[in-house]
């Protein structure tokens, strides 16, 4: 009898233990990131789409833009090296370090925000806007802006979020799972950007 | 560091089907280093990945079908 007992608990489909090991929150966010993930993909594929039937795709970016978004890459890399670093300490309880951490990651997300905003105001300068453009192939910028303003978007709602386990961690509201989750959803954000930069900054680059 | 790479394989002057399959392959192989070890996936059950990984690829390859009906409307603008 006891036997049975035990096996039932243990047993997942005896409504023992959370599927995967993981709790549902995380779980949550990785079904989350999965789905925003074919979000984006799908928007690349429309852009790759539409720039494969375009001839006379512009390719406007100089040595200058194109070191600009390298330093933005950067910028997110090292933001998701700090989130590490943030996760790393929440597990170990370390209230103060985790907040730090944390600062420094949205301080990486803050100055890509700005970076961008910047490179943003100068097309729209030159008059790059979503729905034309000098060089008379109106959907290069309709598809830029789209996919950046997006990501962007992203990036915006998570240094809120970020912000807010920060002082929800520091006030011990949150545990350091909140903080892991949030981690993955920043990484997202940075993985996000690598495609986006590539596809779109270096094949448009001025030879 | 593969940043790196691939702002110098911009500039050398590829064919372009070759310079997008190796950036491509780049990005991809960022992606799989940091959702294997930035984002723990690598240390979480391996039912997870196999839960999430392949359905999204599918999905992915999915939306590829579309490809050779932008290269007829590339024939057909000309």
């Amino acid at each position: 009898m006891a036997d049975m007992v035990s096996a039932t608990r243990l047993s997942a489909w005896g409504g023992g233990g959370s599927p995967f090991a993981i709790s549902s929150k995380k779980f949550g966010m990785w079904l989350f990131l999965v789905s925003d993930t074919l979000t984006f993909s799908a928007l690349v594929i429309a852009y790759s789409y539409v720039r494969i039937s375009t001839e006379n795709w512009p390719r406007p970016f100089e040595g200058s833009s194109i070191f600009l978004a390298t330093v933005m890459t950067f910028c997110l890399l090292s933001s998701s090296l700090t989130m590490v670093m943030a996760v790393e300490s929440a597990k170990k309880a370390q209230v103060k370090r985790t907040v730090g951490w944390l600062l420094a990651t949205i301080s990486g997300g803050l100055l890509f925000i700005i970076l961008h905003t910047n490179e943003w105001l100068e097309l729209l300068h030159e008059g790059v806007t979503p729905f034309g453009n000098p060089w008379d192939v109106p959907l290069f910028g309709a598809t830029f802006f789209t996919l950046t303003g997006l990501h962007m978007t992203h990036v915006t709602g998570g240094v809120i979020y970020l912000g807010t386990i920060a002082w929800g961690f520091a006030k011990g509201k949150f545990s350091a799972e909140d903080v892991e989750i949030s981690g993955l959803y920043w990484h997202f954000v940075d993985l996000v950007w690598m495609f986006i930069f590539p596809m779109v900054y270096l094949l448009s680059c001025t030879l | 560091m593969l940043t790196i790479a691939e702002v110098i394989l911009a500039y050398m002057a590829l064919s372009v089907g070759l310079m997008l399959t190796l950036l491509i392959s780049f990005s991809l192989l960022k992606t799989a280093l940091i959702v294997a070890y930035f984002m723990h996936l690598r240390f979480e059950k391996l039912s997870l990945t196999l839960t999430l990984i392949p359905a999204l690829v599918i999905c992915i390859i999915l939306m590829f079908i579309f490809f050779p009906d932008s290269l007829r409307l590339l024939e057909f603008r000309r």
